[in-house]
């Protein structure tokens, strides 16, 4: 095991990063679930396909421009704003039908979206990884070299953060949003026309993760299947930080983008267990997470 | 002025079991009528199925002409009924203020008085203090002003009130009283539960006694004071 200083900071680092996209896809599961009491497990492999979106457009982009970081802002934003509407149009025509229904039945409809999604994208992107490869300097810290781009991903997942922070916090439709995740009844009661909500944050939250994984391909190749490795994550991520807790959330996807990052340090094979080891030892505690209220509905 | 609330024959379920037997009920414009009855006869599933919150299996609601039957909870609340809910259902985590201003709705008649933040505070001066603090950390008596504030918000036309004073110390309650008679004295329709014939008798014009889902009596408060047996059948003395 090395216990140079360097190289405990890169994996810091590379723990920080990871955990800025955790947070970024676990934000929206999350509200999802806080807010319509829907277990998206499609939520992932919508992260892919805007991973896949991205690399598309960026590699159109490149094409006529040459290859730029720069060029990967407009494929990430484009992406984000497909992946927000196809989110929208996914809860209006399929999930809202699953409201109240029972989690088998939930499973299913999100499930069949994993496979439909899963066969889409091996049929317009096949099954080989893709990655953006740009020409990116190692940065020197501390005897050992970091990838600059490590900081950028940090930033970017901090202001995106905060921004939802904000968006939660501040605004009238994120306050509803909140209220909603008490009790959808009352909400609706008030006047408040909770079926654009519901389409909201389905679609925000998939934005989301669709930002984050286009953020994340200069640095990590997609490919078919990361989704699955995600989303258990992710779950990990919400049950620990507390369904419907945007702070908790936050603070799970530290831990365990940072215990995972360090874990593969010690003992590779382990990393996962580790996390579900955390995980189980939070459910004895606190079965309602760090973060979470106990169930209203 | 808005039209009557009419329920007609109205048939609920809660879960599978049968809450409801063919409830009639008629609230006219500006009237304050009390449904009356123990607990569990029926009186909150009359209520949520008013708001569209339980689905009513057979019969008929309207409000202002209009058929709400099979309405989504949103557009009744858009008709012009205010709903207050005996589990108050304040949003814990939102700042009283917050709690009130997402409530706002315009009215529905151009030329009303619309309720604001200063015209809530001033009916309910004890919530002023307390606006910036969570929701979720308000005495019951606050919390309950707090709800029928909420409900103001929204400029109903109809006000629905479930067990508004149920759980409330002695003071508290003679405090709502005079809160919800002023409101009365606005011109608002009031429809409110209670098993508190003391309470009702002070700000209701007239009352339906229900047990198990079925209306028993139908009249004025005084006219129920002559017929002791009724009382001692249905409500708790």
């Amino acid at each position: 095991m090395p216990t140079d200083w360097g190289s405990l900071l890169i994996q810091l680092f590379s723990g920080l990063s990871r955990a800025m996209m955790l947070f970024l896809v676990s934000s929206g599961l999350s509200l999802i679930f806080g807010v319509m009491n829907i277990l998206n497990f499609a939520h992932a492999t919508l992260w892919l396909l805007g991973g896949y979106i991205t690399f598309s457009i960026y590699t159109l982009l490149a094409g006529y421009y040459g290859v730029s970081i720069l060029l990967l802002a407009p494929a990430v934003v484009a992406a984000t704003l497909a992946l927000f509407a196809i989110g929208w149009a996914i809860e209006r025509t399929l999930v809202r039908r699953m409201y109240g229904r029972e989690l088998p039945e939930q499973l299913l409809l999100t499930f069949a979206l994993i496979l439909i999604i899963g066969d889409l994208i091996r049929l317009f992107w096949g099954v080989q990884n893709l990655r953006i490869v740009l020409p990116i300097e190692p940065m020197p810290v501390l005897g050992s070299f970091v990838n600059p781009y490590l900081f950028f991903i940090i930033a970017v997942g901090l202001i995106v953060a905060g921004l939802l922070w904000w968006f939660l916090a501040r605004t009238r439709t994120g306050k509803i949003v909140r209220a909603a995740v008490y009790s959808r009844d009352m909400v609706s009661a008030l006047g408040i026309r909770i079926p654009n909500i519901y389409a909201l944050v389905f679609a925000l939250g998939v934005a989301i993760a669709a930002f984050s994984a286009g953020v994340f391909l200069p640095i990590i190749p997609i490919g078919l299947g990361m989704d699955m490795d995600l989303i258990v994550q992710c779950f990990a991520v919400v049950v620990i930080g507390g369904f419907g807790s945007i702070v908790g959330t936050f603070v799970a996807s530290l831990l365990v983008g940072i215990v995972y990052s360090f874990s593969i340090l010690i003992w590779p094979d382990g990393a996962l267990a580790i996390i579900f080891v955390i995980l189980v030892a939070v459910l004895i505690w606190r079965p309602w997470g760090l973060f979470g209220t106990e169930m209203r509905f | 002025m808005s039209g009557p609330l009419e329920v007609e024959n109205l048939h609920a379920f809660y879960g599978t079991s049968h809450v409801l037997f063919g409830i009639n009920l008629t609230v006219h414009p500006g009237e304050c009528v009390c449904l009356l009855g123990r607990n569990g006869v029926g009186k909150t599933t009359t209520m949520r199925s008013i708001m569209g919150l339980v689905p009513a299996r057979d019969g008929r609601i309207t409000y202002d002409g209009r058929n709400l039957s099979g309405l989504p909870p949103h557009e009744i609340a858009r008709s012009g009924i205010g709903f207050a809910p005996d589990a108050r259902l304040i949003f814990p985590d939102l700042s009283v203020r917050d709690n009130l201003e997402i409530a706002i709705k315009p009215p529905l008649a151009s030329g009303t008085l619309p309720w604001t933040l200063e015209r809530i505070y001033k009916l309910f001066p004890i919530l002023k203090p307390l606006e910036a603090n969570a929701g979720g950390y308000l005495s019951g008596g606050e919390q309950q002003m707090l709800t029928v504030g909420r409900a103001l918000m929204g400029n109903p036309t109809l006000l629905l009130l479930d067990e508004p004073v149920e759980g409330l110390a002695p003071v508290v309650v003679q405090e709502l009283t005079q809160q919800i008679i002023e409101l009365k004295n606005t011109g608002i329709s009031i429809l409110f539960a209670e098993q508190n014939l003391s309470f009702a008798t002070q700000v209701a014009d007239r009352a339906y006694i229900i047990e198990g889902g079925r209306v028993r009596f139908d009249g004025r408060l005084e006219d129920l004071e002559r017929q002791p047996e009724i009382k001692a059948k249905y409500l708790m003395i």
